[in-house]
Parts: C-alpha cells; structure tokens; sequence
C-alpha cells in the first residue's frame, strides 16, 4: 500500500473572481520510505501539491489517499491532528520562534499533541540530539545562524515522528556548507525509514533524492528514478 | 491544550512584545486607576461625614425654622423667624416633650472681631442654657482646652463672655500672647475671652477652629439684634425615644404656632439618622457619577486594547501560520490570543489597582495633615476586587474579535504572509 495515493488531483483558486489552475488533475503515488523530490520552476504547482498533501489546503478535485485513506474532507481539528502526529514540515524560512529557546521550538508540536507533559523533554532532546545541535538547547532561537536554525526546525518537525517529513525548500535560503549539512541530516533520517518529499528547484539538491517529480503549469512533466544518487557526503555545491 | 500552556504561550507572547504590552495596558490602568481614586476617597468622604453626624450625636433631633425643601430647587427660604423663645418654653416642658434630655437654643451669624490692630471676620454661635451650665459640651461634645464654658448664670444675664477657637487664637494673638482674660471686640461689643477650644476640625458642619462661642441671649441681643433662633437643639434620653421625640416637638410647635395642617408646618424637625441617610445618598450617588466617567476610560481602554490585538494579529501571521501547521486547532489559537488579552487586562488592572490606592493614600494622608484631621484613608476592597472583574471582563470582551481573527486564518494564507 502507498504512503501517498493521489487520483487526478486538481486545485482552483479564485481570486478576485478570476480563477486560476494551479494543478490540472495530477496523479502519483508515494511509498513508505522514499525519498522524493518535486521540481518545477515557480508556478509550476509545486507548493499548492505540497499543501494539499501536507493537509494545509484542501483539493478541489481529484482524490487524495493518506495511508489509504480519506482524510481531506475532514473537519479542521482533524486535521491539524494529522498534521500534528503524522506529518513533519521544515520550511525555507525556517519559522522559529524568535524568543523561545531551541528546546522550546522543537517542543511546540508536542503542545499541541496527547503526549503526556512528562515525556516532553525528552522527546525534544531526543530530537535535537538527531540534528547535532545539543549544545545550543538552552539558546533563545533568535542567537542561532541559518544553518542551526535549519536544524532546529528539522527537530521540531521530528519530535513527533511522523511518517512523513515534508521539506519546502529547506537549503534555499542557506551558504552551501550549511545546505550539505541540511542534506547529510534529511539523508540520514531517510535511511532511518522515515518518507520526505523534498521540494526544491535546484537540480543539484534535488539529485539527493530517490525519484524525481517535475512539474510543469500544473502538471506533471517527468516521474523518473534518479540513477546516480548524490550523497551530501561528496560535497555540496550550489 | 491545558489551560497551564495556554497561559504559558499567551504569557511567552506578551513577553516577545514587552513595551507594545506595556502601552496596551495604559488605558486599562488610566481607567482602573481612576475607579480606585473615585471609591477610596468616596469611602473616605463618606466615613468623615458619618463619624462627624456620630460625633454631634445619633440621639440629636435638630429643630430647623422655615420649610423642608420639596426638591433641589426649593431653598424654602420663608418663615425663617419662626422659633421664638417661647417655642423654647413649650419645648423644655415635660409635659409636652417628656423624653428631652437636653435643649438648646442656637443663633449663628458673622461678625468681625478686633483685639488691637488686629480685626478678623468670623462667625459666631450663640448657646447654651439659662438653666444648665454644660449643655454646650454636652451637645457639641467639645470642651475648651483651657479655661471653661459659660455659665446658666451667664446665659441669663446676657454676659459679654466670649470662647475662642484655636485658629481665631491663632490669628488674634499668635503663640507669644495668652489670650485667657484678654479683651477682645466683637462688633463694637467688648467681650472676656474665658475659654479657648483646642484645635478640633470640623464637627458636624460646625468648624469650632474659626468661631467664637457666646451666650445665645448676648448674642441675639448685642450681635445679632433678633429674637428667634436659628436652630433647637434637642437630644433625646435614648435611640429609640428619638421617633416619639419628634413627634412630640412637631406636636408642640404646631400648637404654638396655630397650625392644623402639616403641610403648612413653619418648621422641620431633622435627625441627625435622617441627616445621614441623606448625605449618604449624595457621596454614593457622586461616587457612582464619576465611577462611570471613570468606566467610559476603560472602554476607550479596551477599544485600545482591540486596536493593538488586531494590529499584533496580522504582525504574528506567520506564527499563526506555523503554529497551525504544526498541529494547532482553531481553538487553540482563540485561547492563545484570548488569553493573552486578558492577562493584558488583568495586569492593566493590577497595577490600576496599586497606584489608584497607593495615590489615594497619598491625598488622604496629604489632607488629613494640611485639612481635616478626622480624614481616614480607606482601601476600597471591593473597588479593587470589582476593578479586577472588570478588566478580565473587559480582556474578554475586546480580545474575543481579535482572538477569533486569528483562529480563522488559513494556515497556508498565514504560513504565505510576509
């Protein structure tokens, strides 16, 4: 069974009247344990696939299967559930909070989930030991360079385990030391069995998946397997 | 989400925008402030009047000439002559008022007085008895510092024997001179000062500092040139004599003045109860006044508050955003925000409580030195628990609009914003 199962997916926006086409009936599927990469230039579709599929925004048409089932036409609480247990993101921008410390950001899922109080702390040392950065626990995140601040939202998409580790962008906004470093850790957690869907639009990076998914005016242009898959390890070059 | 979080994340928040939160809560303090001044120094004026009605004594029944005002603008400024002496007969009578203890006469006017050089205008009060030597101190409860009272024998003889009080002293003779024994003149009239009052502030609406104390029958003859009084004044032998007492002295002046219906009654009979119930209904009811001017600043204060939510809202788009993403429902999101207007407001109106108090403390310990010495300060505890009810009311109120704002941003339209 597919991790991810999408059937002729289509998304609509309307603004201001005039209706635009992001997606035209796209269909994929994903399965436990890859690692994917989605391309496209901008326009092409990619974050409104990636928000549908993160149950940030709901398909106007099409199907979408999570773990086999149907959960899009559910109400918002349940999915901010799903989003909360089941799902990961890290973002371009990183979206720390700025006061809070590195412990306190990685924490913040777990405010929202049925984890006893108890657990937390260590559920939250636990991922940040994952990302290499205990020596910055106690640091407000605001202290952090790009790069840390990258590895602490890796934690926070961690520290819930989810199946599914959603990667917007991750190295864009990063020196390419920091990016290969970004690379190494989504690798490992890869290898780990955990399933990321990587969205980028730098070939480059995008080489250090599994599959590559291009995405072109809403469609998909091109599916195929990468043959020679880039290790972090080799170096990292922009 | 448990409630400790909520709070905690709401109290993280506040803290990230420190001096935002501190300009936020201004109007709220401004407001709580202000109602704490309003009902401390409310209470206080009310506490002052009361013990000062207690002070001239609950047994006093005040017989007052002319009519008792219909309304506010009813002076019933007629039939002012109308206690005479022979009234004051008919009301020492056991007879017709069985349960008077003490009766007196009283007769005040201003006059101006001059010891050498010096002159100073003041008011005078004429009592006493013709038959009792202490109903001055009984009546007033004050006694002179030093030397003594008028006698009955020098209320029936029309003495020109005069007691001073201590701010007349004061401004007649300063510190150096010992005014007991010294002649001073009181409209060309010269009168033995033969007791000077200790400085008591006001009593009962009578402020004995700044008056000098004289025989009715001198003063009404030699400074005053009348035969009626301006007031009787009767005590009863007990509280609840005090009703009959009325009753009785309504009876009596009735009598004497030929008159059947008590609508057209020359005369009011007032307790000092009455008097007190009154002038308790005044202060409570300009407390109330200016309370509410006071409410209308907190709901500027809070319409502020709304203004700056909404303003931190749309700045925090993001965290909201992320928030959501990470798993945040929409409730949890209201009770972030909502929270946090409320611990604003519930702050604003903690500190409103301690500076409105610790400010009325200061004017009240600032007039009890320099105006009245009988002003106590008092702390409005119900101000203040109702003061702290009212700004976690009002954080609700005006942080629910904003709160829920947040709640209905769609994560990727918040995770989006820049």
């Amino acid at each position: 069974m597919s991790l991810i199962e999408i059937r002729n997916l289509s998304k609509t926006y309307l603004d201001n009247g005039v209706a635009t086409e992001a997606l035209k009936g796209v269909s994929l599927s994903i399965d436990q344990g890859e690692f994917v990469a989605i391309m496209g230039p901008s326009g092409s579709g990619k974050s409104t696939l990636l928000h549908i599929l993160g149950f940030l925004d709901r398909e106007s048409g099409g199907e979408y299967l999570f773990m086999g089932e149907k959960f899009s036409s559910l109400p918002d609480e349940k999915l901010a559930e799903i989003r909360n247990q089941k799902l990961g993101f890290v973002f371009q921008s990183f979206n720390l909070l700025p006061h809070f410390t590195v412990l306190e950001n990685v924490m913040l899922p777990l405010l929202y989930s049925s984890v006893p109080e108890s657990k937390w702390r260590e559920k939250g040392e636990k991922a940040i030991d994952a990302v290499k950065l205990s020596h910055r626990r106690e640091y407000p995140a605001v202290q952090l360079s790009g790069g840390e601040k990258q590895r602490v939202a890796i934690a926070r998409a961690l520290v819930n385990d989810p199946s599914l580790i959603f990667a917007d962008e991750p190295t864009g906004n990063l020196d390419s030391k920091s990016g290969q470093a970004i690379m190494e850790i989504l690798e490992k957690l890869n290898k780990d069995g955990h399933t990321i869907i990587l969205i980028t639009h730098e070939t480059y990076t995008a080489e250090h998946a599994g599959r590559i998914i291009r995405l072109l005016d809403g469609e998909v242009e091109s599916d195929t397997k990468v043959e020679n898959r880039r290790s972090a390890a080799e170096g990292f070059v922009k | 989400m448990k409630i400790k979080h909520s709070l905690k994340t709401a109290l993280g928040g506040l803290h990230s925008n420190k001096s935002r939160s501190a300009l936020t809560i201004l109007g709220i303090v401004i407001g709580i402030t202000a109602i704490m001044l309003v009902l401390s120094l409310g209470a206080g004026a009310q506490n002052l009047i009361l013990s000062q009605i207690q002070g001239m004594g609950s047994r006093t029944v005040v017989v007052i000439p002319g009519r008792q005002p219909s309304g506010p603008s009813d002076f019933a400024n007629v039939f002012l002559d109308s206690l005479k002496e022979r009234d004051l007969r008919s009301v020492k009578q056991k007879e017709n008022v069985p349960f008077a203890e003490d009766v007196m006469p009283i007769v005040f006017g201003t006059v101006r007085l001059a010891y050498q050089n010096e002159t100073y205008q003041s008011t005078v009060l004429g009592g006493g008895s013709d038959e009792q030597n202490d109903s001055m101190s009984k009546i007033f409860d004050i006694t002179p510092e030093r030397g003594s009272f008028f006698t009955a024998a020098d209320v029936q003889s029309k003495a020109s024997v005069v007691v001073i009080g201590d701010k007349i002293r004061e401004h007649l003779f300063g510190d150096e001179t010992d005014p007991l024994g010294k002649k001073i003149r009181i409209k060309d009239k010269t009168f033995q000062i033969i007791g000077i009052l200790g400085r008591k502030g006001q009593v009962s609406f009578f402020n004995f500092d700044d008056m000098v104390l004289v025989p009715y029958t001198t003063a009404q003859q030699y400074l005053l040139g009348r035969k009626y009084f301006d007031r009787i004044i009767v005590s009863a032998s007990s509280e609840d004599k005090i009703r009959v007492t009325v009753e009785d002295l309504k009876t009596t002046l009735r009598a004497n003045h030929n008159i059947t219906d008590p609508e057209k009654d020359d005369f009011f009979v007032e307790t000092q109860a009455d008097l007190a119930e009154r002038l308790k209904t005044i202060t409570t009811a300009l407390t109330l006044f200016l309370s509410g001017v006071a409410g209308i600043s907190l709901f500027v204060g809070g319409v502020g508050i709304m203004n700056i939510m909404l303003v931190s809202v749309t700045e925090r788009t993001r965290e909201i955003g992320l928030r959501k993403a990470l798993g945040a429902t929409n409730r949890d999101i209201l009770t972030q925000f909502l929270f946090e207007a409320v611990l604003l407001t519930s702050l604003g109106g903690l500190v409103g409580i301690t500076l409105g108090s610790s400010l009325s403390f200061i004017i009240s310990s600032i007039i009890s030195k320099f105006a009245l010495a009988t002003w106590h300060f008092s702390f409005p505890y119900l101000g203040a628990g109702l003061g702290l009810l009212v700004s976690v009311f009002v954080g609700l109120v005006f942080g629910l609009y904003p709160a829920r704002t947040a709640s209905r941003k769609a994560p990727i339209e918040a995770l989006r914003y820049e």
